[in-house]
């Protein structure tokens, strides 16, 4: 049984951005997160990846354009260490399998995601955006779900909509992290681990700190939640790299979540480090 | 069923509102005992936002509806009505004209107040009026308590922003826009940002894009074009075919977006609103909705315009 990692079983950061910057397409970088206003490209973030033991990353949609999507397979195809991509299609116009098609024609685009913490309250439940979503199942696509905990009851209903469709839920659906974690957040943590297609990502939670002053002692409590909810095999570690950077340094977080992970058996932490993002993915 | 905020009014409608066109005989003839009926069924189903016009039948829609409302309690429904149109081609946005029509409708409905009043089909008048002259005069009637809200109506899109951008903030505080949320056509959606920001409640209407998205198909007055009308019949066709009902996913389609606070069924017979309320709380069947969308795909946002050259939106066929 291969137990640590080797070349069929990779370390993998399941979450990256990659981008050139420009005020106009990034008006989200607001003033305090300057220090991530210039470009994040594939060059930029293999060092880090180098320096933490990881062999390979999935890159992940920022700006919900069919360009950018087209741009992440290019770059995966120029630098093999990409070993997926999460892009974004207009998923509530009639276009929405079209570009699927068209998208996925290339093997390594493996799934899709909509900034639905961006929308307004009730957004999963707009008929269109899931008439798409039995789009991106027919498709054989992952769906990532990007949203603020105060969307994790929508979610569940949308969820429960698609019982074809495997899921990602992003950045532990950004609770607020600050003291215990909030018992409503833990308790539609679980159950949306109840669904059996669905997938979290341990990532994106440096930045859910009020002034992203973060301590493990503060971030573990949430890491235990969601380990305890999904169990290693459907959990999986993420960097959110370059947004992370506001608030950690990249080693920083790996060799956090690495050490969140010590108690468990190697072959847990593999899934959690790698194997599950390779199933959901199927990379 | 379920209430969304409209705008900034305060008002909680519900998803389905009441449409009073129908009670004018826009659709079919129409029996005023039935239409009573349908009425106080609307209101007995929890449909809160009832919306007529004097044009809607000659001021027939209105007297009806009068006597529908007259043993209601004021506070179980939402009223709004319209100024500037009276009669086919007959217009007139003039200040006096819209405040004592307020009056006429009051009259005719039982009612001494309106909670939205809205300046109706304004793409047929010359937008400097209503900004000038129509809009203060009804915030006029607003300051003097005579209605709660403010509204502007019209089939081409691109008269809202126009009006919007120009009228002093927060004289406008509602929208009503038709035949531009439906499975065929939802370009209402590259406003709602903007409608947002301003604090603007939108209301939709005709989610069967005026009947071209039924079996019984568009009446003889439907303005659209017929590469539009063959195409919805196509989907009607796919609908019956396999044994569904497309009325039931066009209304599901047009109240589910969160940014829309209401869409209005226009109906003049109890079994229909029934039907809808049914529809709007029956699980939507997804995958038969993605397959009507890629059989509408082909005239999706496909349009038809009318009201002064100034006024037109472009045409997209």
């Amino acid at each position: 049984m291969a137990l640590g990692p080797s070349p069929a079983n990779p370390t993998l950061d399941s979450h990256q951005h990659f981008w050139r910057y420009s005020a106009e397409d990034y008006g989200w970088i607001d003033e305090p997160m300057a220090r991530i206003r210039r470009d994040f490209l594939p060059e930029d973030l293999q060092p880090n990846l180098a320096a933490a033991g990881l062999a390979g990353c999935v890159a992940v949609q920022a700006r919900q354009t069919l360009g950018e999507s087209r741009w992440l397979v290019e770059l995966a195809r120029a630098h093999p260490f990409i070993r997926g991509v999460v892009g974004w299609v207009p998923l509530a116009q009639p276009q929405a399998r079209e570009e699927l098609e068209r998208l996925r024609s290339d093997s390594i685009f493996k799934g899709v995601r909509h900034v639905v913490q961006g929308e307004a309250d009730g957004f999963l439940d707009h008929a269109a955006f899931n008439a798409g979503i039995k789009e991106v199942a027919a498709c054989g696509l992952t769906y990532d779900v990007l949203i603020f905990s105060r969307q994790l009851s929508e979610s569940l209903r949308f969820i429960d909509r698609h019982p074809a469709q495997t899921f990602v839920l992003d950045h532990i659906a950004k609770p607020r992290v600050s003291g215990a974690p909030d018992p409503e957040w833990r308790r539609l943590i679980r159950e949306f681990a109840r669904r059996e297609r669905t997938f979290c990502k341990f990532s994106g939670v440096v930045t859910e700190v009020p002034g992203w002053q973060w301590t493990p002692e503060l971030l573990r409590p949430y890491f235990e939640v969601v380990l305890e909810a999904f169990g290693p095999r459907r959990l999986m570690f993420g960097s959110d790299w370059p947004v992370c950077l506001v608030a950690s340094e990249y080693l920083a977080w790996v060799e956090f979540v690495r050490d969140c992970s010590a108690a468990l058996t190697p072959e847990e932490q593999s899934w959690i480090f790698g194997r599950t993002a390779s199933t959901a993915y199927r990379l | 069923m379920h209430y969304r905020e409209l705008g900034r009014t305060g008002l909680k409608v519900s998803v389905l509102s009441f449409g009073g066109s129908s009670l004018g005989g826009a659709f079919r003839e129409t029996d005023d005992s039935e239409s009573i009926r349908t009425v106080h069924t609307a209101l007995d189903l929890g449909l809160n936002f009832i919306d007529v016009s004097p044009y809607y039948g000659a001021t027939r829609a209105e007297t009806v509806l009068g006597k529908a409302l007259k043993d209601i309690r004021r506070d179980r429904y939402f009223l709004a009505t319209k100024v500037g149109q009276y009669g086919h081609g007959e217009f007139d946005f003039s200040a006096a004209r819209v405040t004592r029509s307020l009056d006429e409708s009051c009259a005719r409905m039982g009612v001494d107040y309106v909670d939205v009043l809205h300046c109706h089909d304004i793409e047929f008048a010359d937008l400097n009026q209503i900004v000038d002259e129509t809009l203060p005069a009804l915030v006029k009637l607003r300051e003097a308590g005579r209605i709660g809200h403010i509204g502007i109506t019209g089939l081409p899109l691109k008269i809202f922003k126009a009006v919007i951008d120009r009228a002093p903030e927060g004289s406008v505080e509602a929208i009503l826009s038709f035949c531009h949320y439906e499975l065929n056509d939802s370009s209402l959606e590259s406003l709602l940002p903007y409608f947002k920001s301003k604090h603007i409640g939108v209301i939709n209407a005709s989610p069967t894009g005026m009947g071209v998205l039924t079996e019984r198909g568009a009446p003889s007055w439907h303005p659209a074009p017929k590469p539009i009308i063959d195409g919805c019949r196509r989907a009607v066709d796919y609908c019956k075919a396999i044994g569904a009902d497309i009325v039931k996913l066009a209304v599901q389609y047009s109240i589910s977006h969160p940014e829309i606070a209401t869409t209005l069924i226009g109906t003049a017979s109890s079994e229909n609103i029934r039907k809808n309320v049914r529809f709007a709380e029956e699980p939507i069947d997804f995958e038969l909705m993605a397959r009507v969308l890629e059989i509408l795909r082909p005239i999706h946002n496909h349009n038809f315009t009318r009201g002064r050259p100034e006024n037109r939106d472009p045409i997209v066929a």
